[in-house]
């Protein structure tokens, strides 16, 4: 075990507080800097993650069931449908070059983080779904996801969205929702991990525990920081997904 | 923001206690995989906590969505449940199919 293992527990600390506060299950940042910064073959990469994913949702999601955050009934909902159709979705889209599929969900992302800033009338409290709410976010929500695992990142970006747009929830509604479905999301994609023996397990406390550090400190913030700074920052996370699948496009 | 109601709270409770227990071993695996580490000494106990730690998760994640889907049948909010109980078959599949 030759890795800078404090330096692993201070990066993973840093994106559990962002992936805390914008509803990310923090995927995109961390399997680079596992492979890039500590050499981890990219299969115990993806593994790590998906533990840090866990532990970032448990600890975030404790906060946010407490404070009634969680919309529980659309989590479990959103779910199933998507656990199912994305499965069916993933081997629909499979057929589309990889290339395509990363620039239109480049141009997907780009378009949501404009409506997500653009100035207009504010959600202060959830309304409920619209008529057909439920149908389009389980329908929204299967397309992206089955669209994202195939270009290897993971749902939070979506479903955070899609929750606010399909279900008329507000962004911290949304953040949080997102963050409890991405924990049960992660559990169930870290079973094949394990049952084929990739997991770092020497890793695993320093990543994890940076994330759960991190994880505590921005659910502790999330409650004091303007839904306006959230939306900043989940728009920024956006485009910087955007631009990660418009240069993955360009090396296809 | 809405105060939780009965079941979420239920649901926050066991999330509260697997954070804990997530603290505990990572701690504990860490500080076994650190002093392992200094005294040159392969830490295998280290590498079993951590195994315990993500069983745990497997175990108890789909455990609190069950019982969350077990005080929603006693409520009789039959929708919610269903949902719930089929999620922990997904899941139970899942773990089974490996």
């Amino acid at each position: 075990m030759t890795a800078n293992l404090p330096l692993m527990f201070a990066l993973c600390t840093a994106v559990g507080v962002l992936s805390s506060l914008i509803g990310v299950g923090g995927g995109i940042l961390l399997v680079p800097i596992f492979t890039l910064l500590f050499k981890v073959p990219l299969l115990q990469a993806l593994a790590l993650s998906l533990c840090c994913v866990l532990a970032t949702s448990v600890t975030s999601s404790a906060k946010y069931l407490s404070r009634g955050l969680v919309d529980i009934r659309a989590a479990l909902s959103l779910e199933i449908t998507t656990l199912i159709f994305s499965y069916i979705g993933g081997r629909a889209v499979s057929w589309i070059p990889t290339r395509v599929l990363a620039f239109a969900f480049a141009a997907i992302l780009a378009i949501s983080a404009v409506a997500l800033i653009k100035p207009r009338k504010e959600i202060v409290s959830s309304s409920g779904p619209s008529k057909h709410g439920y149908l389009l976010a389980m329908l929204a929500s299967s397309v992206a996801r089955s669209m994202v695992g195939l270009l290897g990142i993971g749902g939070g970006i979506v479903l955070v969205p899609v929750l606010q747009f399909s279900l008329r929830k507000t962004i911290k509604e949304a953040v949080a929702t997102s963050t409890f479905m991405l924990g049960t999301s992660a559990a169930v994609a870290l079973i094949p991990y394990i049952s084929r023996n990739n997991v770092p397990f020497a890793f695993v406390p320093f990543a994890a525990l940076g994330t759960v550090t991190g994880a505590y400190i921005g659910s502790r913030l999330f409650h004091k920081i303007e839904s306006l700074y959230i939306k900043i920052l989940f728009a920024a996370a956006m485009l910087y997904t955007a631009y990660s699948m418009v240069i993955k496009g360009l090396s296809q | 923001m809405t105060a939780p109601d009965q079941p979420t709270q239920v649901l926050a409770r066991i999330y509260q206690f697997v954070w804990v227990a997530t603290i505990v071993l990572l701690a504990g695996a860490g500080i076994v995989y650190g002093i392992g580490h200094i005294a040159g000494i392969n830490a295998n106990i280290g590498a079993y906590i951590t195994q315990l730690f993500v069983q745990i998760y497997l175990v108890l994640v789909p455990m609190a969505i069950f019982v969350f889907a077990a005080v929603m049948t006693l409520r009789r909010d039959w929708k919610l449940a269903s949902t719930g109980y089929v999620l922990t078959l997904i899941w139970i599949g899942a773990k089974l199919l490996g």
